[in-house]
C-alpha cells in the first residue's frame, strides 16, 4: 500500500454524489475534483505513486459528477497521464469504472 | 331657475339619463335573479362557496384526470389554466365530477398551484365527489397548501410521510436521495437496500431542469418530485416534473457553439423527422451518436434509459411538449396538444436491481 494513494468517494466526500457543477448543487464533480482528487493527484504524480479511487459505498452517481470530476481532471493533466497514475475500484458497479475511463479519454478530443 | 327646469333641452337630457339608470337597474336586477335561481336548492355551504369565489373563472378537470391515461384532456386542462395565469385571472378548479385520478395529474394540479401563489394570484377548487379520487388529493396535501403563503420560496415539501410526498427545489439536491432510497426500499423489501439507479435518475433528472428548463438562466425554474408508497403492492412510484421549455424547445433553442447545432438538418437526412422519433432516437442514445458522430457514453436523459435497460427502474413514461412515451412498452406517440415542461413517471418495485444496505452516514 505504500505506493498507493487512497481516496474514497463515500468517505472522503459524500455518499450522495451531486451535480456537475458548485453553483449547481452540493457535493458537486468540480468540488470533488478541486478539493480531494486534484490536490491528491498531484501528491501521486510528486511521489511517483498510484492513486486508487474507490467508488462504493453511495447512494449512486449522476453522469455530469462522474465527467466534471475525472473527465475535468483529464482535460487538465492530459488523458494519458490521468489513466497512468488513476487506478479506479468499482466492486458494487463495475460499469462506473468503464465509464470514468471513457470520460477521462473523451476529455482530451 | 324654473325657467331652465323647464326648457326642452334639460328636458330630453332628463330623460335620458333616467332611461340610462333603469336599464342600469334592469340589468342588476337580472344578474341578481340569475344568481338567486343558481343557487336555488343548494346548500348554505355552497351558496357561500359560491359567493366567495364569484370573480373566479371556473375550469373543469377531465373525470379521468390521470396523466398517463387521458394525457391529452389533461393537458388541454392545463393550458386552459395556464391561458388564465397568463391573463392574471383567478381559477376555481372543478374537480367534483373526477372520477379517476392518478399521482402525475396531482403533482401537476400542485404544481400548477405554485405557479399562481408565486404570482399571488388567487387559486381554489373542490373535492372530487368520487371517494378514492378525494382521498388521494387529500393525502397529497393539495387543499393545505392552498391555505398556505409561499413566500418566494425555492424549497418545499408536501404531504404525509409514507403516502404522497412532494418535494420543489430549484437545484441539485442529491442529498434527498438518501431519505428517499431509505423510505423507498423499506416499502418494497422491508429493509433499507442500495438501488444506484434510483439515485441516478434523480440527480439527471434535477440536473436536468437547473440547466435547460429556464429559456435564458440556469436554476430558473423549480423541479417536482412527488413519491408514492403503495405498502400492499410492494411498490414505490416517483413522479418528477417541471414547467420549463419542454425537451424539443430546449433543443431547439441550442446555440450557434453547441455541438448539437444544426440537429435538425442533419437528423432529416437520416430520415427522422417527427417528435416522437426524435425522442425515441435521444433516449436510446442515437441521437447523440448521429448529430455529434461521437460515441454515446450515457450522459444525461439517455442515461435514464440506460437504468430501464438494466432493470434498475420500471414503467418509465416520459411526457415532453407533444410526445407522450410509455419507454418500458416503445410506445411513443405524438399528441394533439402541447404540454409545457417535462414529465417523467417511474416505478421502483421488488423486480428492480438492488443490493444490501452497505451505506454509512
Amino acid at each position: 500500500m505504500d505506493n498507493k494513494i487512497l481516496v474514497s468517494i463515500a468517505n472522503d466526500f459524500s455518499i450522495t454524489p451531486g451535480p456537475r457543477s458548485k453553483e449547481e448543487g452540493k457535493f458537486s464533480g468540480e468540488a470533488f475534483r478541486l478539493n480531494i482528487l486534484e490536490p491528491k493527484f498531484k501528491e501521486a504524480v510528486e511521489k511517483n505513486k498510484k492513486l486508487v479511487v474507490n467508488l462504493d459505498g453511495v447512494l449512486g452517481y449522476g453522469t455530469s459528477f462522474l465527467e466534471e470530476a475525472f473527465g475535468g481532471l483529464a482535460r487538465q493533466y492530459g488523458s494519458e497521464k490521468v489513466l497512468e497514475v488513476l487506478e479506479l475500484v468499482s466492486v458494487e458497479e463495475p460499469y462506473f469504472a468503464d465509464d470514468i475511463i471513457n470520460y477521462i479519454k473523451d476529455a482530451s478530443k | 331657475m324654473k325657467i331652465i327646469y323647464s326648457k326642452e333641452r334639460y328636458i330630453r337630457h332628463s330623460r335620458h339619463v333616467a332611461r340610462k339608470a333603469f336599464k342600469r337597474r334592469q340589468k342588476r336586477k337580472a344578474i341578481l335573479k340569475a344568481k338567486r335561481r343558481a343557487m336555488q336548492g343548494k346548500s348554505i355551504i355552497e351558496k357561500k362557496s359560491a359567493n366567495k369565489f364569484s370573480r373566479y373563472t371556473n375550469i373543469t378537470a377531465p373525470k379521468n384526470f390521470s396523466f398517463l391515461e387521458n394525457t391529452a384532456g389533461v393537458i388541454s386542462f392545463l393550458n386552459s389554466i395556464e391561458r388564465l395565469r397568463e391573463k392574471n385571472k383567478m381559477v376555481y378548479v372543478v374537480l367534483k365530477n373526477v372520477e379517476t385520478i392518478d399521482y402525475g395529474a396531482i403533482t401537476v394540479l400542485l404544481s400548477t398551484m405554485f405557479k399562481f401563489k408565486e404570482v399571488r394570484i388567487g387559486f381554489n377548487g373542490d373535492f372530487p365527489l368520487n371517494d378514492e379520487a378525494r382521498r388521494l388529493i387529500i393525502e397529497s396535501g393539495f387543499f393545505e397548501q392552498l391555505k398556505k403563503e409561499t413566500n418566494g420560496r425555492s424549497t418545499y415539501h408536501i404531504g404525509k410521510d409514507n403516502q404522497i410526498i412532494t418535494h420543489a427545489r430549484k437545484n441539485v439536491s442529491s442529498e434527498l436521495g438518501l431519505p428517499i432510497m431509505r423510505a423507498a426500499t423499506r416499502t418494497i423489501w422491508g429493509e433499507e437496500r442500495i438501488c444506484q439507479g434510483l439515485q441516478r435518475v434523480l440527480v439527471e433528472l434535477m440536473q436536468n431542469t437547473n440547466n435547460h428548463a429556464a429559456k435564458d438562466r440556469k436554476g430558473g425554474k423549480h423541479w417536482w418530485l412527488s413519491i408514492n408508497h403503495d405498502k400492499v403492492r410492494k411498490k414505490v412510484s416517483f413522479v418528477f416534473m417541471d414547467h420549463g421549455v419542454g425537451i424539443f424547445s430546449s433543443l431547439k433553442n441550442k446555440e450557434l457553439d453547441s455541438k448539437w447545432y444544426g440537429w435538425q438538418e442533419i437528423i432529416k437526412r437520416v430520415g427522422i423527422s417527427t417528435d416522437e422519433e426524435i425522442l425515441k432516437l435521444l433516449l436510446d442514445g442515437k441521437m447523440h451518436k448521429t448529430v455529434t458522430k461521437e460515441k454515446f457514453r450515457g450522459k444525461g436523459l439517455p442515461g435514464i434509459k440506460q437504468t430501464l435497460d438494466r432493470n434498475q427502474i420500471g414503467n418509465l413514461h416520459v411526457i415532453t411538449n407533444n410526445v407522450y412515451a410509455n419507454v418500458e412498452n416503445n410506445d411513443y406517440r405524438l399528441l394533439t396538444n402541447v404540454f409545457k415542461g417535462t414529465f417523467l413517471y417511474w416505478e421502483l418495485s421488488e423486480k428492480n436491481i438492488n443490493k444490501p444496505w452497505t451505506i454509512k452516514y
